[in-house]
């Protein structure tokens, strides 16, 4: 009896995500990918949605100051990918699913006057 | 026979531990570091960078450095993809969180092919028996008090290692 709700219900979300994926993916599928970039001083970094490095480009300018000013500046600028991430992952997903949802995955927008506001345009805009 | 009342208590039980997923996952995170213990990164388990560690000689590796903390990230998220879902089997249990390895298609990193399946029954027992080995009489006294040693042999003959989990 227990066993079947769950089923019933696993059933259910599985649905609603498939409904939600196939909408998104559309979405996606329009404007590539969805990353977080920020660069300074010699270092690029890239994340995925949720905040996870998937590119990190450290030329030796920034190698001089050393290790540990170096993983401050590293770990700074991947917040601040995360947080665009988050922002283009909100901006893309907001039509299809409900905003709170979207919070607890921890994808928000950007102010526009917050400094880590990226200048990029959604949507078919250079990436 | 299970009463009405004890399966709306169930019910109420898996709401209330439901509820506390979301608290769950976001506490999990999950650390690695790279072979020569130069870079050691902690992120959290939406995989955002939580800390990163640099050895002062990390930097000799030029730009190289930088694929390696990427590297050294990604490993450091399957530990804390599963830091949550071993936090969640113990809230929710084996078949649920099962359940939700499924639904978010993401299996628990333990599952894999390649994983580590740590040390043999046999393997343990030697190494138990060689680090007891100075103490003899201790390790005599050890077992737990059995009723009879045929008892005892019984129920190790028919132990099966396997029931044991090697992934929570």
């Amino acid at each position: 009896m227990a066993e079947f709700d769950i089923e019933l219900a696993s059933a259910r979300i599985a649905e609603q995500a498939d409904r939600a994926g196939a909408e998104a993916s559309a979405r996606f599928a329009r404007s590539g990918p969805v990353v977080g970039k920020a660069a300074s001083d010699g270092i690029e970094v890239q994340v995925a949605p949720g905040g996870l490095l998937t590119g990190l480009t450290i030329h030796r300018s920034a190698l001089r100051h050393g290790s540990a000013v170096l993983a401050d500046q590293i770990l700074e600028l991947a917040q601040r990918a995360t947080r665009r991430a988050g922002d283009r992952m909100y901006h893309a997903l907001a039509p299809v699913v409900d905003r709170e949802q979207l919070e607890t995955l921890g994808y928000e927008p950007i102010p526009d006057d917050d400094p880590d506001a990226d200048t990029y345009t959604y949507g078919g805009g250079s990436r | 026979m299970i009463t009405t009342r004890q399966l709306v208590a169930q019910a109420r039980a898996r709401e209330e531990a439901m509820a506390h997923v979301e608290e769950l996952l976001a506490s999990a995170s999950g650390t690695a570091h790279d072979v020569d213990g130069q870079i050691e990164v902690t992120v959290d388990a939406r995989g955002k960078l939580l800390r990163l560690w640099l050895a002062p000689t990390a930097v000799n590796a030029g730009e190289q450095l930088g694929p390696l903390i990427v590297e050294v990230a990604q490993a450091a998220m399957r530990e804390a993809t599963q830091d949550g879902y071993n936090k969640v089997a113990l809230l929710l249990g084996e078949d649920m969180t099962h359940l939700i390895e499924q639904m978010t298609g993401m299996p628990a990193p333990a599952r894999a092919e390649d994983d580590d399946p740590g040390m043999t029954v046999e393997e343990f027992q030697r190494l138990r028996a060689e680090r007891l080995g100075s103490a003899p009489a201790e390790a005599a006294a050890a077992p737990a008090p059995a009723t009879s040693v045929e008892e005892e042999d019984a129920y190790w003959e028919s132990f099966d290692p396997a029931s044991l989990r090697s992934d929570r």
